[in-house]
């Protein structure tokens, strides 16, 4: 097969910093290419310099045999390049239709839009794509997975022939997984190439035909997926061997330190109870959607309770807002870093202090050398690179970033931790120091909530294993290796109500 | 791009350095320019005289006339340059600055970039305003020989002690990601209650003080329950303060101004030994205050995280409603104190006192770096900030620039500084 898209010898210097060092890219007509790489390899610098959000230093771009230049997003959109974004790129407030047309609405004459042919059109591509979807709703109505279809159904609609989408299922169940790769098999069916970056390799290994694979800015191999195997693809990625995914401890359960009992609040958690103990990881399975997310926020008082009661080591708490749950030895890390994790515009030293500020001196004065030290303990301890403590979180990588999330809770000595999706969005690498983080808790006699969609994760450091579906958790298992995803899987789709 | 701005610095070079030569070649031909002009009026004069005589019917003939100088357009256009002396000095400085510190900048950051330094805390953004209110002073010693003396100095620091105490609360406000437009109503009203209660309660002059100033507060505290608990946007709560503050301020005295205060209190900005001393120590208190709480006090660094990111604030066991009501309270005390410093200097309460002030305060805090976005920003910008708005003020003053167009000059300021906030967190964005 012919190459069609081929990138040469792409070379990209930041101020300081050989970004890409000759990188090659060739895809074929047709197939799914994964470009797979750790944080920071160069995977988005690649991407954006094919959909013209850079300029490349040096480097020949080929497309369909002839030689292109890429000097802005509209050469890209001319080439028919088009790119699905992690944060999807739509808005909320306007329709299906309104979306998928941005832009390009369809005219009747010069100065009329054509609602009818467009939402017509619209709807055909969604029916095409197999989305239960109206073309008449609002987005902002659409759950994650239909708003990436929308996306999907918008590049299909200018007949794009080769489609960038980046992490596209980290949003997504399984269920909606499924589709989403049917939906990328029927599209390379009417041949268009597809480059999917994705750090979940378990789906690469699925979906994929051939890998670029990067490190440090520079290719390292390209092969075909089918005659390779996902250590070898990690061993290329992180140029080491990874000894085990997963670095489980078994230790001895502890007392119990969190008891939760017959939780509501809002719609979304009905009647939750829970339990964790000291040197333990419990794990809550479910689909998107389950109310995991929910409960962990209502145990926190992050949101609003209608009813329940919680209990640390034993002795019931109050929680009306986070304040109280960190008093009760409450600490949640949350799924939405740049979201509510992180002071974005502070250094790392002000965020990682910034649930604890009460360890450092009294409330009239706060004693800077102390944190200053404090901070600079964690920062070696936890392998957070970074030239400075002053270095604004913004600045730095998904990985980091998270660990200094982390950070501000191993600070607050805490006696639960809840966890929401605490791998999502780094690395290989930058996982395995998570784990072993929560590892170190654990050891030191912390109960471990831990709250994942990646169910090899979930059976790869769990303990126990809650399983959530509306609301409700449908059941609880020891992880004693007889657990499996399907098992999961079945209590996530409403369990034992299936025969009920 | 970098190629871009680098020929920008050298066109500022070479204009800067051709301005500067030029001036000092028209400077060079003064003498010439001397003998021009007396030749021109010795013949003015002699041409004067032939008039009178013929006028008195006298013989001309004894007046010798002498020959017209012509004044060539090169002559002509150095006269331009010396009349326009101080302007193409300023014009020249700046250009240079503008060279040479652009190329000393780019020359630094390299450096910085090659040591694998990336972008440090925004708080240590200082230099550049820093160097903005140098160059802003050295074109003012140009272009004004009274703008380096004492008493312009002092006249100075009257005027912007207000702003001055203002800005410092402004600073909190906007560092919390709000803004609270009632600071120039809250002066008045508070300026005409210190009067009221001391001329006609015959209220002591300390308790006056103390309760107006905490009157002040309270109207802060209540802009801050407004927007804490009922969740009001900052701009609209506090717009509504600001004109129902007016509105109370014209109603307490029928719009009548309140005159001659007791001698205890206009001693406040009285001068001791030639210096305000009072005032001066009042407005260093206040700015040293608010440099420690924002960086030495728990609450202060919960300022800057409910600015930067309220939902992170919240979980990180943060009281949002707490910190914000002490924002505005800060705010409104600020105000309590410059009604103070206003009143007893002007020994006098007008209604229409301190109108306009939350534009100036505002101005000063954005200037000095502090992010409209919230979580960003410092207390030693803010500082430069009201030095360079006030400098400005007192520059076109001298200058002789009328009230219009110095208003007009001030929103300018604002405008172009709001646009540098942009384009920086523009840039820290695309970086990362």
């Amino acid at each position: 097969m012919a190459e069609f898209l081929e990138m040469r010898g792409i070379v990209k210097r930041f101020p300081g910093v050989l970004a890409l060092d000759h990188v090659n890219l060739s895809v074929r007509k047709g197939e799914v290419h994964a470009l797979l790489g750790e944080n920071g390899a160069g995977k988005s610098t690649l991407m954006k310099i094919l959909s013209g959000a850079y300029q490349k230093d040096e480097g020949e771009i080929f497309f369909d045999g002839r030689k292109v230049e890429i000097h802005s997003a509209q050469d890209a959109q001319a080439l028919n390049i088009s790119t699905i974004y992690q944060e999807l790129n739509l808005t909320e407030q306007l329709t299906v239709a309104e979306n998928i047309f941005m832009g390009r609405q369809l005219m009747k004459n010069r100065f009329q839009v054509d609602w009818r042919r467009m939402y017509d059109e619209a709807q055909k591509l969604l029916d095409e794509l197999g989305v239960d979807v109206n073309a008449h709703q609002l987005v902002r109505d659409l759950g994650v997975a239909q708003k990436q279809m929308v996306e999907v159904a918008k590049s299909l609609s200018i007949n794009s022939r080769v489609l960038i989408m980046d992490e596209p299922t980290a949003p997504l169940t399984n269920r909606e997984i499924d589709t989403l790769f049917s939906t990328i098999r029927m599209l390379k069916g009417r041949g268009v190439s597809i480059i999917y970056i994705s750090h979940r390799l378990e789906e690469v290994m699925e979906i994929c035909d051939r890998a670029t694979i990067m490190r440090d800015g520079a290719n390292v191999t390209a092969m075909n997926v089918a005659d390779t195997n996902l250590d070898e693809i990690i061993r290329y990625m992180v140029g080491r061997e990874l000894k085990e995914k997963f670095p489980k401890i078994h230790l001895e359960p502890g007392p119990e330190r969190l008891r939760v009992e017959n939780l509501h609040a809002g719609k979304q958690v009905k009647g939750v109870s829970l339990s964790a103990r000291g040197g333990q990881i419990l794990g809550i399975a479910g689909l998107v959607g389950a109310g995991r997310t929910e409960t962990a926020r209502a145990i926190f008082g992050m949101d609003p309770k209608e009813s329940g009661a919680v209990y640390v080591d034993g002795r019931e708490v109050q929680i009306e807002q986070p304040l109280d749950a960190i008093r009760a030895g409450i600490g949640f890390v949350t799924e939405d870093r740049k979201g509510e994790g992180l002071v974005l515009p502070l250094p790392i030293s002000q965020n990682m202090t910034l649930a604890t500020l009460d360890k450092f001196g009294s409330a009239l004065h706060l004693n800077l050398s102390q944190e200053k030290g404090t901070v600079t303990e964690y920062i070696g301890k936890l392998n957070i690179k970074t030239p400075s403590m002053q270095q604004l979180a913004r600045n730095l990588s998904g990985g980091n970033q998270q660990k200094v999330v982390l950070a501000k809770w191993l600070l607050s000595d805490s006696k639960v931790i809840i966890f929401d999706e605490p791998t999502r969005g780094i690395d290989v690498g930058a996982k395995i120091e998570v784990y072993n983080i929560i590892n170190d808790l654990i050891r030191a006699g912390v109960a471990v909530v831990m709250i994942s969609s990646e169910l090899p994760e979930i059976l790869g450091m769990s303990d126990r294993v809650a399983v959530m579906h509306q609301g409700e958790i449908t059941g609880v298992f020891d992880n004693d290796g007889t657990l499996t995803q399907e098992k999961i899987l079945y209590y996530a789709t409403g369990g034992d109500k299936h025969t009920a | 791009m970098k190629k871009n701005i680098k020929i920008v610095f050298i066109v500022c070079l070479v204009i800067g350095i051709a301005l500067g030569a030029l001036n000092l070649f028209a400077n060079a031909r003064k003498p010439h320019l001397a003998e021009i002009e007396q030749q021109q009026a010795a013949r003015k004069k002699a041409l004067a005289q032939i008039a009178a005589a013929d006028v008195l019917g006298i013989n001309p003939d004894e007046v010798e006339v002498p020959d017209e100088v012509e004044i060539t357009a090169g002559d002509r256009f150095v006269m331009g340059v010396n009349g326009a002396s101080s302007l193409l000095w300023v014009l020249a400085v700046d250009l240079l600055i503008v060279g040479v510190g652009g190329f000393l900048y780019t020359a630094w950051k390299g450096r910085q970039k090659e040591k694998g330094v990336k972008k440090l805390g925004s708080s240590n953004n200082v230099t550049g305003i820093v160097i903005a209110l140098l160059a802003l002073c050295l074109d003012l010693a140009i272009a004004s020989p009274v703008f380096l003396t004492g008493s312009n100095f002092l006249n100075v620091f009257q005027q912007i002690s207000i702003n001055f105490v203002v800005a410092v609360g402004m600073t909190f406000v906007i560092i919390s990601g709000g803004i609270d437009l009632s600071v120039g109503s809250n002066i008045a009203l508070s300026g005409l209650l210190m009067g009221i209660l001391m001329k006609n309660y015959n209220v002591p002059v300390v308790v006056t003080i103390v309760s107006c100033i905490l009157f002040s507060g309270i109207i802060g505290l209540v802009n801050g329950l407004l927007i804490s608990f009922l969740d009001l946007p900052p701009f609209i709560a506090t717009l509504g303060m600001m004109s129902i503050v007016r509105g109370a301020a014209y109603t307490v005295t029928a719009g009548q101004p309140i005159y001659t205060f007791p001698s205890g209190f206009t001693a406040v900005s009285g001068r001791v030994a030639g210096i305000p001393l009072w005032s001066t120590l009042i407005m260093l208190t206040v700015i040293l205050l608010g440099w420690y709480i924002l960086r030495y006090t728990r609450i202060g660094r919960f300022t800057y995280a409910i600015g930067g990111n309220e939902n992170c604030a919240k979980l990180s066991g943060i009281n949002l409603k707490k910190v914000k009501c002490f924002v505005y309270i800060v705010s409104g005390l600020c105000c309590g104190v410059a009604a103070l410093l206003l009143s007893s200097r002007l020994d006098s309460a007008v209604p229409t006192n301190a109108d306009g002030q939350e534009m100036d305060a505002i101005a000063a805090v954005v200037i000095g770096g502090t992010s409209m976005s919230g979580g960003e920003g410092s207390m030693i910008g803010t500082l430069i900030g009201i030095l360079i708005i006030g400098i400005i003020a007192n520059g076109l003053n001298l200058l002789g620039v009328a009230q219009g167009p110095q208003k007009m000059v001030k929103g300018l300021i604002i405008v172009v500084a709001v646009i540098i906030d942009v384009i920086r967190r523009k840039a820290s964005q695309s970086s990362k």
